[in-house]
């Protein structure tokens, strides 16, 4: 069914996140870094109190992967993120992209939505973001745009809520 | 949360939610059927039988007239909260609404509009059919849940399942039972017209139980499984109950089994386990079929004119019977399953994708031989979305399968041969056919999977439908109207950017909610999804 001029792949949504999403996003890794340590701290313990034998190699093995798991999430993983996190609201539908090793694209048509809500946590909050969520009639389609600036998201919330007011349809 | 403006009341019937009720003599509010004051307690005695018979058993061991009135108040308690539904529940059927009435301290009205009601489902138990009665569930949303009215009379039940989803509200509609002769099969022992053999004067019969088709019925692995898993469960519970020296009479102790040595039993269970597995196979024969019997006697698919459309009608069952109609335009595609035994015997599984019902991806039929599946599935779809003429998706995930299916083999290759290596070394003896076996079993499998996983694997769009298949010894074949689609999910990992293949959802409001093309080239799936909506998809493409 692809024709001659078949299109090739999904075109980059037009607006990028807020750019204090990598702050955030590095501040929940470390906050999730310290809780890694701590159990890190608690299986090195462990790995010298008990007596020594052929699992105290795993303990170490298990320290090290603690210590590490939360590197990527400090380094590079909010840039690698914030330049394939995506965001566009057209009049008919909204194309989100997301992820980084796992790359995600959804869009969802505005005709087909049925509520538009907006979420934001105390560290989002301090960090001034905002997160839109557009849920349809599909459990499986329900599409967040992540970590807009405060007042943006608010601005797109209301732009979602004309538009799908205004197309009135079963949604289904 | 509780403002001043609304203060709770209780007993009074609440007006404020519903909307305009205009005086209609003929709109009275209706009870639920005189035998729900029977039925609910034996439904809410169902439920409380445990704690009764625990609560009974722990003050009986102090005092075993002390243990009886426990039990006895607690039924007692059980029945009285079972007759609160009869009491307190009204309904009725104004030209635009169904208006229902519920609750004891909490009052509650449901509302729902007429033209958004979208099923009716009528579920009827054993209790239910002996006192003549049947439990209404209708749907109307799409989340909301469904409004459930346990119990109406059948010719009640069968008079609202008209007004709500066939006519304007008429007294005439009420003479359900004119019609006995229909599916005759139908046992109606319990007196009383039939809710599920009354079928309206325009019905169609689109499809109908055939008795040759129970040869599907032991083939069905998942109903296996199913069935072993409660065998386990019940052994599981009761083993400590059960005396197993005295019944069967073994003793296992210091090697030695009733008192002789165990390698002198390896010879007989040579015999005895063919001969355990033979009379295992024709249980499961013989109660697979029984069940087949009982869960879909009387099987029939009718096709009814609606208020607004068509809707279908499926009722069957032997003890408890169910009847589900939904309106035809809520059913947004079918699923064809076609599992590994049922196949190679030529049978498939039809399920629908609807909206606005209990369970939203029901079986249309008992497992069914295909061309009779294809039939129904063409009459219920419209067209032939079925048989339509597949895109596989190329070398690419083929490669995928292969490989998964070389590095599964050496997983369990290498699994097997620890064993071998244990007992090697402990034991002194090498069992250096185990990891062989293993490795020549699972290459053949894996492989054999990895190959019809890559055949099975495909897509097409029709006039009005996305057609996907995938599977690999069981294949699913879903065909989805693109009017259904509400949006598209298209997922890379890593491995897939590699390969160039995506993983595409469309999400939609009916079935499962979703429908999964796999391993699709991505070129193929941005077009795919541009071809099915365009209107949504095509200004997203480069």
């Amino acid at each position: 069914m692809s024709t001659p001029e078949a299109p090739r792949r999904l075109r980059e949504p037009a607006h990028q996140v807020s750019e204090r999403a990598p702050a955030y996003w590095r501040t929940t890794s470390a906050i999730g870094a310290v809780f890694w340590l701590a159990f890190a701290i608690g299986a090195a313990v462990t790995a010298l109190l008990v007596p020594s034998g052929w699992w105290t190699w795993l303990i170490w093995l298990a320290v090290a992967l603690m210590v590490l798991a939360p590197v990527p999430g400090l380094t590079f993983v909010p840039s690698v993120r914030f330049r394939i996190h995506r965001w566009e609201v057209t009049e008919i539908a909204v194309h989100v992209r997301h992820g980084w090793l796992t790359v995600v694209d959804e869009i969802v048509p505005l005709s087909r939505v049925q509520t538009v809500d907006s979420t934001q946590g105390p560290l989002m909050r301090h960090f001034g973001l905002r997160t839109v969520k557009v849920s349809t009639a599909s459990s499986a389609g329900i599409v967040e745009i992540s970590c807009l600036d405060d007042a943006l998201a608010l601005e797109v919330v209301a732009k979602l809520v004309a538009i799908t007011a205004a197309t009135p349809e079963d949604a289904t | 949360m509780s403002t001043p403006e609304t203060p709770p009341q209780p007993p009074q019937p609440p007006q404020p939610p519903t909307p305009p009720q205009p005086p209609a003599p003929e709109d009275e509010w209706q009870r639920l059927a005189g035998w729900t004051a029977v039925v609910s307690p034996i439904s809410t005695l169902r439920q409380a039988v445990i704690p009764v018979a625990v609560g009974a058993f722990g003050a009986g061991q102090a005092n075993p007239l002390i243990g009886l009135l426990v039990a006895v108040g607690i039924a007692v308690v059980a029945a009285v909260i079972g007759l609160i539904p009869w009491l307190t529940t009204t309904y009725r059927v104004t030209p635009t609404h169904l208006e229902v009435r519920k609750g004891l301290l909490n009052r509650t009205t449901l509302t729902a509009r007429l033209d958004r009601v979208r099923s009716v489902d009528l579920n009827s138990t054993l209790i239910h059919r002996a006192l003549g009665v049947t439990k209404v569930s209708v749907g109307t949303g799409v989340d909301e849940g469904q409004i459930n009215l346990d119990s109406l009379t059948k010719e009640s039940a069968a008079r609202l399942r008209r007004e709500l989803l066939h006519a304007t509200p008429s007294p005439s509609a009420a003479e359900s039972g004119a019609a006995p002769g229909e599916a005759g099969d139908e046992a109606t022992a319990t007196g009383g017209s039939q809710v599920s053999s009354a079928v309206a004067d325009d019905g169609e019969v689109i499809a109908k139980l055939d008795w040759s088709w129970i040869k599907y019925a032991p083939l069905n692995l998942k109903n296996l499984a199913i069935a072993l898993g409660g065998l386990a469960a019940f052994f599981g519970a009761f083993s400590e109950l059960i005396p197993w020296e005295r019944t069967i009479g073994i003793r296992i102790d210091d090697g030695e089994l009733n008192g002789r040595p165990i390698e002198s039993f390896l010879s007989m269970l040579l015999i005895a386990i063919p001969i355990a597995l033979v009379v295992a196979a024709l249980v499961w024969a013989a109660g697979s079929c029984v069940g087949y019997v009982v869960r879909w006697w009387g099987l029939q698919v009718v096709r009814e004119r609606g208020r607004e459309g068509t809707t279908l009608r499926r009722s069957f069952g032997l003890t408890s019977t169910r009847a589900t109609t939904v309106e035809e335009a809520k059913v947004r595609g079918a699923t064809s399953t076609v599992g590994p035994l049922i196949g190679l015997a030529g049978g498939a599984d039809l399920n629908l994708l609807t909206t606005g019902l209990d369970d939203n991806f029901p079986a249309v039929l008992p497992t069914a031989p295909e061309s009779v599946v294809s039939t129904v599935g063409r009459d219920i779809l419209g067209e032939d979305a079925f048989s339509a003429e597949l895109t596989g998706h190329g070398p690419r995930p083929r490669r995928r399968y292969w490989f998964r299916a070389l590095f599964g083999t050496v997983i369990v290759t290498a699994l097997a041969l620890v064993p071998t290596v244990l007992i090697g070394i402990y034991g002194d003896l090498w069992l250096w056919w185990l990891p062989v076996a293993a490795l020549v079993i699972a290459l053949v499998l894996e492989l054999l999977g990895a190959e019809l996983a890559h055949r099975h694997l495909g897509h097409a769009l029709t006039d009005r439908y996305l057609v996907v298949r995938s599977g690999s010894f069981t294949t699913v074949r879903t065909t989805l109207q693109t009017e259904g689609i509400i949006g598209w999910r298209v997922r890379q990992t890593y491995f897939d950017r590699r390969l160039g293949l995506a993983q595409v959802t469309a999400m939609t409001a009916a079935g499962r909610e979703y429908v999964e093309v796999p391993d699709v080239p991505l070129e193929t799936a941005v077009a795919l999804a541009t071809a099915a909506t365009p209107r949504t998809v095509s200004e997203f493409v480069e």
